[in-house]
């Protein structure tokens, strides 16, 4: 598994910010909310949830519309959105380097963001993306250069209770239904140490303000 | 092609310091509550006024001062090569410009709660265009009764290795810079400053002063046309 | 979102300390925040940061037919992109004043004043040219857009690297990949540099403040921003109204920019230098945006603070206290002001009315200088100060 690495609270503006790198692929994720909505979004019951992604280069196309409704689906599983009817839940993503994890590093950019932001949700989530090679080694977190060898390529999103169930699974690629239960088993695995990782930063953004 | 050729003259004639000729008329139409059109040499810029009246979207309102917005756009045959689109990135950042312009000139505190609008269209642009469009939007803006702290006028220079030239021609500022002042005349301050293209820091001052110096010329013909104006509609006090 | 109101008693403590003499922040009148400059792990990619606005620019190239009219130049096109990352108000895509005026800002200094050498960019005359896109995002917005962007766009150009071509004598074109050949980099004559200054009225007193933060852009009543290069030359300038200045102000704010474009230029000069040297001496990859390359924004005012209490306790050491003179010269500047402008309208354009708000303002602004100071002496002089300018004014 490759180096992960997160910095909170990095953007003085927004409400909670994150920024999220594994390996060489970083993302900065940024929340605001819950807020005031336009008419035309507000639902009567439960929260507005809007993403945004921005490609590092032009402007933004079907492939990052396509990873937007990825990870709105992804976040309001995980928000407790009926908590704050009539308003806004805006998560903007912008991808700074990419080295080929821009789906997992998003995520999981996204879910420290809003427990920066403070935002109730039912569980944390954590993205894991593996991949597999001809000779049939799985790879987790693997690098653009490893994808492009790759056979296929399975992410996985994992919600923190500790069965890890999936909330979210995308798949690229030719896999046999033995290769993609080995898949699912070693990202779940995996995803042990992501969750141990978030409680880590968070332990330590609060142990600061505890000494202070 | 030199733009000043050895005599000393311009490419159309005129001497480095000669303004273009120009003309202008105050209230074309009748249904905005102010219109001019100015033509300065080839440059013909039409501007409307509508206001002061209800603001259109409520979060703009603003209770202590009116609210100013200007729309310019080009028609597709302003220049020699067709223009794609009307309004661009381009004439929105110039109709910021112009608002601002205004921003400083009218009496906005007399308004409070409303809105004027300025609408500026380009009909041939030869350099120049922006304040044309800024002495047009003056003039309407005076044919619609708005109250001003002064006249608005505005003018072109720029710099030719070293002779500052005045009003320069589309040809003439593809080569060099374009300096844009915008200034109140009986006060003598200037309310916008703009330049395209790169000029050295030494020649600025010339420059400006050049253009400031154009500024009063044009005061002088947008005075009078002003006056004519009154005078034909009978408004001008008998005193006087 | 909406964006947060200012209210009218946070608008009064803003204005009557520029008035005073004082930024929030405490810094000079024409004292440039922090920049620093960051780069990614591919060439052309830099997130610059100006204090806590932070801006990202990423150059990419591709291989374009050349424009008609100039058909052995290539070609830069720059975007500017605003998401409601950098403010909760601005909506994603809409076109936005804010991207407008930033667009002509960079599209002056950097397209037009032809700074970058686009005849090195030709592959074959008439045929194909290299065309280098600028994509600028802001990421954070704390003031002084125009700054941020063309610092991190001049950095992220002086940067980035083109694949090396070969043009075979039957007209075919080879692109090299960066691990066949060694990638070229561009030529920038000369390195635009762009200041913001922005103007508070004071009855007929102008008073001139460099590197708005956003709390002061939306308190001010003009602004003008410079366009210059170290050579001397003005690449463009902006004065878009809003308020009547005399021409010698406008231009002596003009001239003085000059020697802070210098520095400026040097600064990223250096940066972008030391980032290459690194990558040819460094075997390893270069890492690029790494949580521990950047500063978050909570970092960086921690920084603040700490040097500022570290300056404090080296004067307490030394026995010498200069804060207290440094402070009163301009509050001595601006006492007499009071008694003057007692009977002229000394209120800012945008408020109407002060005298019941005065003593929550000077205690919002005793509360925000001992949080941001960690100290109480300096707290209470400006209280001082405050309150007894707002008492003059009281009187009227």
């Amino acid at each position: 598994m490759a180096q992960h690495a997160c910095d909170l609270t990095f953007l003085s503006r927004s409400d909670g910010s994150a920024l999220y790198s594994i390996g060489l692929t970083a993302a900065l994720a940024s929340v605001n909310g819950p807020g005031d909505v336009k008419v035309s979004n507000r639902l009567y019951n439960r929260s507005h949830v809007e993403v945004c992604y921005s490609p590092s280069t032009g402007h933004p196309m079907i492939r990052e519309r396509a990873l937007e409704s990825i990870i709105m689906r992804t976040v309001e599983k995980a928000i407790l959105v009926h908590l704050h009817p009539r308003t806004a839940i805006n998560i903007s993503i912008q991808e700074m380097q990419s080295d080929g994890l821009a789906l997992s590093v998003s995520v999981n950019a996204a879910c420290l963001a809003l427990l920066d932001a403070g935002i109730q949700m039912k569980t944390t989530f954590a993205a894991i993306t593996c991949c597999i090679t001809p000779f049939g080694t799985i790879l987790i977190d693997p690098t653009e250069a490893e994808i492009q060898e790759s056979v296929a390529e399975a992410t996985f999103v994992f919600d923190g209770s500790g069965e890890a169930k999936v909330l979210t699974a995308l798949q690229d690629g030719h896999l046999s239904y033995e290769d993609f239960k080995r898949c699912l088993q070693q990202c779940q695995e995996a995803s042990k140490d992501v969750f141990a990782f978030y409680r880590g930063t968070i332990e330590k953004k609060y142990q600061n303000e505890i000494e202070s | 092609m030199d733009v000043i050729s050895p005599e000393g003259l311009r490419q159309d004639g005129r001497t480095p310091t000669c303004l273009r000729d120009i003309s202008c008329r105050l209230g074309l139409y009748d249904r905005p509550n102010g219109s001019a059109y100015i033509e300065i040499g080839n440059t013909k810029v039409l501007a409307a006024v509508y206001g002061p009246r209800e603001v259109r979207s409520l979060s703009k309102q603003n209770l202590d001062e009116c609210v100013i917005q200007c729309e310019m756009s080009r028609i597709a045959a302003c220049q020699g090569e067709r223009v794609r689109r009307p309004r661009d990135q381009r004439t929105r950042a110039l109709s910021l410009q112009i608002a601002g312009v205004f921003h400083a000139a009218i009496r906005k505190t007399k308004y409070p709660g409303s809105q004027i609008d300025i609408y500026v269209q380009v009909l041939q642009a030869d350099g120049g265009v922006t304040s044309a469009c800024i002495n047009a939007s003056a003039l309407a803006l005076i044919h619609a009764g708005v109250e001003l702290m002064d006249y608005v006028v505005s003018c072109t220079a720029s710099i030719n290795k070293t002779t500052p030239i005045l009003d320069v021609t589309q040809q003439e500022s593809v080569t060099g810079c374009e300096v844009t002042v915008s200034m109140l005349p009986n006060k003598g301050s200037v309310v916008s400053l703009d330049c395209a293209h790169t000029l050295h820091l030494d020649q600025l001052d010339e420059v400006v002063d050049l253009a400031m110096e154009g500024c009063q010329q044009i005061y002088k013909v947008m005075s009078q046309e002003v006056e004519t104006y009154l005078q034909d509609k009978n408004a001008v006090m008998s005193h006087q | 979102m909406k964006e947060v109101p200012l209210s009218t008693c946070e608008r009064t403590s803003l204005v009557s300390s520029i008035h005073a003499g004082l930024r929030y922040d405490h810094r000079k009148f024409m004292e440039v925040r922090d920049i620093t400059l960051n780069f990614g792990k591919d060439f052309g990619s830099c997130s610059a940061t100006l204090g806590e606005t932070r801006v990202l620019a990423q150059v990419t190239c591709e291989v374009v037919e050349p424009r008609p009219s100039r058909p052995n130049e290539g070609k830069l096109s720059i975007a500017v992109h605003l998401s409601p990352m950098a403010a909760p108000h601005l909506e994603p895509g809409r076109t936005n004043d804010i991207v407008d005026e930033l667009q002509q800002i960079l599209d002056r200094n950097i397209k037009e004043s032809r700074c970058l050498d686009l005849e090195s960019l030709c592959i074959q005359a008439e045929e194909s040219v290299w065309q280098l896109r600028l994509d600028v995002t802001v990421l954070n917005h704390a003031g002084n857009l125009g700054d941020a962007c063309n610092l991190a766009s001049v950095a992220a150009l002086r940067h980035f690297h083109r694949p090396d071509v070969t043009v075979e004598a039957d007209g075919r074109v080879t692109v090299h990949t960066l691990e066949e050949r060694q990638p070229i980099p561009t030529f920038m004559r000369k390195v635009p540099v762009c200041l913001t200054y922005a103007f508070f009225m004071e009855g007929e007193h102008c008073i001139t403040v460099m590197d708005p933060t956003e709390q002061e852009e939306r308190v001010m009543c003009g602004r003008l921003v410079v366009g210059l290069n170290p050579h001397g030359e003005i690449t463009s300038l902006l004065f878009p109204g809003r308020m009547m200045m005399e021409k010698e102000t406008l231009l002596s704010c003009i001239r003085k920019a000059f020697t802070k474009a210098k520095s400026v230029a040097e600064t990223v000069q250096q940066a972008v230098e030391d980032d290459l040297t690194q990558r040819k001496t460094v075997s390893v990859k270069p890492r690029g945006y790494e949580v521990k390359n950047l500063r978050s924004d909570t970092d960086y005012n921690r920084w603040l603070i700490d040097q500022r209490v570290d300056k404090r306790k080296l004067m307490i050491e030394e026995n010498v206290m200069p804060m207290e003179e440094e402070m009163q010269d301009p509050f001595e500047a601006n006492v007499q002001q009071p008694e003057d402008s007692e009977d002229s309208d000394v209120n800012p354009p945008a408020t109407s009315s002060k005298t019941p708000l005065g003593p929550s303002s000077h205690k919002k602004k005793k509360k925000e200088s001992v949080m941001a100071n960690g100290s109480e002496e300096e707290g209470d002089e400006e209280e001082e100060e405050v309150k007894s300018k707002l008492t003059a004014e009281d009187l009227l």
